[in-house]
């Protein structure tokens, strides 16, 4: 049976009739606009908010300051830059990159297969169970409900309704759709959304194994808390837990990000273009390398870090590799459009794929190169690195999610799209805002880098105040911001567009019924067999000459299950070679004997730095590199973060480094600092925390905290049964070391109190003794002292003596 | 002796490089698939997938428009 383009089907089985569910990718589809425009809103606030304390702090010659109501972007615990950013980052990838990616595979599977998804009740279970995934991480992130490692920030229950749904409902029905295909050869889309579903699963379970606090408070005979259902620890730490995320996080952005949209690009770009690939040769050529290359690069994000040099070196080759496989598959996306580069320039939609490509292009060129240890040196924590995975997400997954909707619109509503040429100005608008938003945090990267790294002539550091380097890039800032506004308005003009086309639809959509033969029981590809073409003499020589016939794979094509397996076996082999010397050959992660467990209460306030957020602006990790050695002190062992759960590298530098924070200041100067940053530094864009010096601590949670960490491992010995005791005391006498600064006074059962004494531990193990004491000066739970008597002045900051401010609570 | 033990003392210097040298064979098998003497004619019939539509045998309606999506 002959089709429209000349394909004759070989099959055997009976004709079958069938029809599509497009109901579902419609729901996709507006879903992806509605959180598209979400996610990206919230980026326009974070962008505004870096630049707004210096709106807000604007005094006329009069003093006032008629700027001063926008404090509240940076004065508001519930949206705090911290606490927002996981939300944006979350909702762009999961939600607007997602569904996105749902809309496309259910459209383009259900033809590619001849057959309507394998399960409706699936298929409705998919979408609402990702929907509310999406708006239980809009209730939970705002709240700080954190795991706090970037892009996996969602707490446990969430986590496990992310595994349910994604690999139970929507792996299962994509998984037996193809089982219960009509078409025998499976398009190369089709592998690249095998790929995803199955790496992404792996990736998401082994990053996301922790310890429920819930768990720990019942396996220590406790009631579980409601604190036990929002709270977790990855069960790896420091080193290890820095590796698994990153292995995570870049192969999220590869097999959440990369293969799903290749797959699309694959599908949708012929279908616009009306032109089958440029090659299909190259696409399998693409699709292996990715899948064999992209699962290696993970520790290029870890260069320079306490990660062992063999582990970030293979990170950075197999980076470098994949540029070849990457440009491969932009060319044939490009190429696609051969003899029709014509309809370019009059078709938007074909532009958005083009610049969308274009923007792949771009993206897989720059992300190799940036991952060259010495160019790493340079942009690693600086805004390069913004800019690098917004070209990403907003030229690369963002225009090729318009240039399909845009396609889709008609298709799927069954009449016209309602306006061209809003669909036109979309494209323009969002190309502008585009490269605005990407020139600028090339040139915030480029500067915040030299700056960070610049020497006088007598080789002091030229800008040795931090916040210097921050006044810098404000104006790009603000670009930056233009350019995301730019976006917006073209994400609004999507929505509009697809608002207005779904109000002229027909009363009831027509479904066309389709026809297929069955698969049959035997197939003929109509392809030679496999034989021996060549004059090879000896028995290995003619197993060879089978072999490079290729006939193994293009059975391979044919076998959704063994296809699957095989994928699944290539991301597994290459995970399994790269984590297990890191995780068991202890020389990649030595020990150092002063490295002790956090104190109960530094525990508590570390919990409360993670929930704030406070990773997305402050890396805890200095390189050895003789700008952050000078800066910061001496730079980070793998030794060090032993105890970390889980790590805290960051990844970004808003604000400076704290590897080495404790002890350099007092217990005031953080207290103010977190109040409000600008009493003590005036041009700081830090949001204010003054939440943190009302709300109570919960010493109860100390105790049960530490014991979670002992079931993670961390060898707490007698502290172990004094948790909450030990807390209150450390407490007590951070609060009376504050008051003899001339700080706050009743401060010991604030939350800051235990976030100080986490800062003030941070980085300062390295240099004492093998037998220092943490508990010093606050240990009577621990020796049976009176536990009235706390000792004090002792931190080593405590004599630096701030005045107290106006409005102070007594 | 545990599994750490062994594994730190087995000398797995060599591990990376092994894998690297894996992953490219992996790679030359790919090439060596693709570029073969493969059948081009499966190829450029896989290839045309996208633009190949069932055959539509009749229309029913849906209903679903009426009401939200």
């Amino acid at each position: 049976m002959a089709s429209a383009s000349g394909h004759v089907s070989r099959e055997t089985g009976p004709m079958e009739t069938f029809t599509y569910d497009d109901k579902i990718v419609r729901m996709f589809l507006t879903a992806t606009v509605v959180w598209g425009f979400v996610g990206m809103l919230v980026g326009l606030i974070l962008a505004i908010q870096l630049g707004a304390p210096y709106l807000g702090s604007y005094t006329t010659e009069s003093g006032a300051r008629p700027l001063a109501w926008l404090s509240f972007l940076y004065e508001t615990q519930w949206i705090n830059f911290g606490r927002l950013r996981p939300l944006h980052t979350n909702a762009v990838i999961f939600a607007f990159a997602g569904n996105a990616i749902f809309t496309g595979v259910y459209y383009s599977t259900q033809r590619l297969c001849k057959a309507r998804m394998w399960s409706d009740k699936l298929s409705k279970l998919h979408f609402w169970g990702w929907q509310g995934i999406i708006v239980a991480a809009a209730l939970t992130l705002p709240l700080g409900i954190t795991q706090g490692k970037e892009y996996a920030e969602l707490e446990w229950p969430i986590d496990l309704a992310i595994a349910v749904v994604w690999l139970g409902f929507f792996g299962t029905n994509f998984i037996m759709t193809l089982v219960k295909r009509r078409e025998r050869h499976m398009y190369v889309a089709l592998w690249f959304y095998i790929a995803s579903l199955v790496t992404v699963t792996v990736l998401h379970v082994f990053n996301n194994l922790s310890l429920p606090y819930a768990l720990a408070q019942v396996m220590n005979g406790s009631t579980p808390t409601k604190e036990g259902f929002i709270k977790s620890w990855p069960v790896y730490a420091g080193v290890q837990d820095a590796f698994m995320q990153w292995w995570y996080g870049h192969n999220a952005v590869a097999f959440f990000l990369t293969t799903p949209f290749l797959g699309l690009m694959y599908y949708f770009m012929p279908k616009a273009a009306e032109r089958p690939v440029y090659s299909y040769r190259l696409s399998i050529v693409h699709f292996w390398s990715l899948v064999f290359m992209y699962i290696w690069a993970g520790p290029h994000h870890l260069h320079y870090t306490s990660l062992p040099a063999w582990a970030s070196t293979l990170g950075m080759v197999f980076s470098v590799m994949l540029w070849m496989p990457s440009w491969g598959g932009m060319i044939n996306g490009l190429l696609t459009l051969r003899g029709a580069w014509h309809k370019v320039s009059k078709d938007p939609i074909l532009k958005f794929f083009v610049i969308g490509v274009t923007f792949y292009g771009m993206s897989t060129f720059e992300g190799p190169m940036m991952s060259i240890k010495s160019i790493n040196a340079l942009t690693h924590y600086g805004d390069w690195t913004i800019g690098h995975v917004h070209g990403g997400a907003l030229g690369w997954n963002g225009f090729l999610t318009f240039g399909m909707m845009y396609w889709l619109l008609p298709r799927l509503f069954q009449t016209k799209l309602w306006s061209e040429k809003l669909m036109a100005w979309h494209f323009w608008i969002g190309t502008i805002g585009m490269v605005l938003y990407v020139l600028a945090m090339y040139g915030s990267g480029l500067t915040q880098g030299f700056m960070w790294r610049a020497f006088d002539e007598v080789g002091e550091l030229q800008y040795k105040d931090f916040v210097d380097t921050v006044n810098a890039i404000v104006p790009f800032y603000w670009i930056r911001a233009i350019g995301g506004t730019l976006y917006l308005a073209g994400v609004v003009m999507a929505g509009m567009n697809l608002f207005m086309t779904w109000r002229s639809r027909p009363a009831t959509y027509a479904e066309p019924v389709m026809s297929a033969p069955a698969l049959g029981p035997t197939y003929d590809d109509g392809a030679p067999a496999p034989s021996r073409v060549g004059e090879m003499n000896l028995p290995i020589g003619r197993t060879a000459d089978v072999f490079v016939q290729g006939w193994w794979h293009r059975v391979w094509e044919r076998k959704p299950i063994k296809f699957t397996v095989m994928t699944l076996l290539a991301v597994v082999v290459a995970s399994l070679f790269e984590i297990i010397p890191t995780f068991l050959i202890k020389s990649n992660v030595p020990t150092i004997a002063s490295v002790k467990p956090y104190t109960p209460l530094e525990l508590v306030g570390r919990d409360i730095y993670i929930a704030e957020g406070c990773y997305n602006c402050h890396s805890q990790m200095i390189r050895p590199i003789w700008a952050e050695t000078k800066r910061y002190g001496e730079f980070s062992k793998p030794g060090e973060a032993v105890y970390d759960h889980p790590f805290q590298f960051g990844s970004r530098r808003i604000g400076p480094d704290l590897g080495r924070e404790g002890g350099l200041r007092s217990h005031d100067w953080h207290v103010r600092h977190f109040e409000n940053p600008r009493q003590l530094i005036p041009q700081s864009i830090m949001p204010s925390y003054s939440h943190l010096l009302r709300e109570d601590l919960d010493f109860s949670l100390a105790q049960t905290k530490v014991k979670a960490h002992a079931m993670l491992g961390v060898p707490y010995g007698k502290a172990l049964e004094h948790g909450e005791a030990l807390a209150r005391a450390q407490a007590e006498k951070i609060a009376k070391d504050l008051e003899i600064q001339g700080g706050y006074g009743d401060m010991a059962d604030k939350k800051v109190i235990a976030l100080v004494a986490y800062m003030q531990r941070i980085g300062t193990d390295l240099n004492k003794p093998a037998d220092w004491n943490p508990y010093e000066g606050f240990d009577q739970a621990l020796t049976g002292a009176d536990a009235g008597k706390v000792a004090s002045g002792n931190t080593p900051a405590s004599n630096e003596k701030l005045p107290k401010q106006e409005g102070a609570p007594e | 002796m545990s599994l750490t033990e062994i594994m730190s003392s087995a000398g797995l210097t060599f591990w990376p490089v092994a894998g690297l040298v894996l992953f490219m064979f992996a790679f030359a098998l790919i090439a060596v698939r693709t570029f073969g003497r493969g059948s081009k004619q499966s190829q450029r019939e896989a290839a045309q997938l996208p633009l190949e539509e069932a055959r539509v045998i009749s229309t029913s309606n849906d209903n679903t428009a009426g009401g939200a999506l």
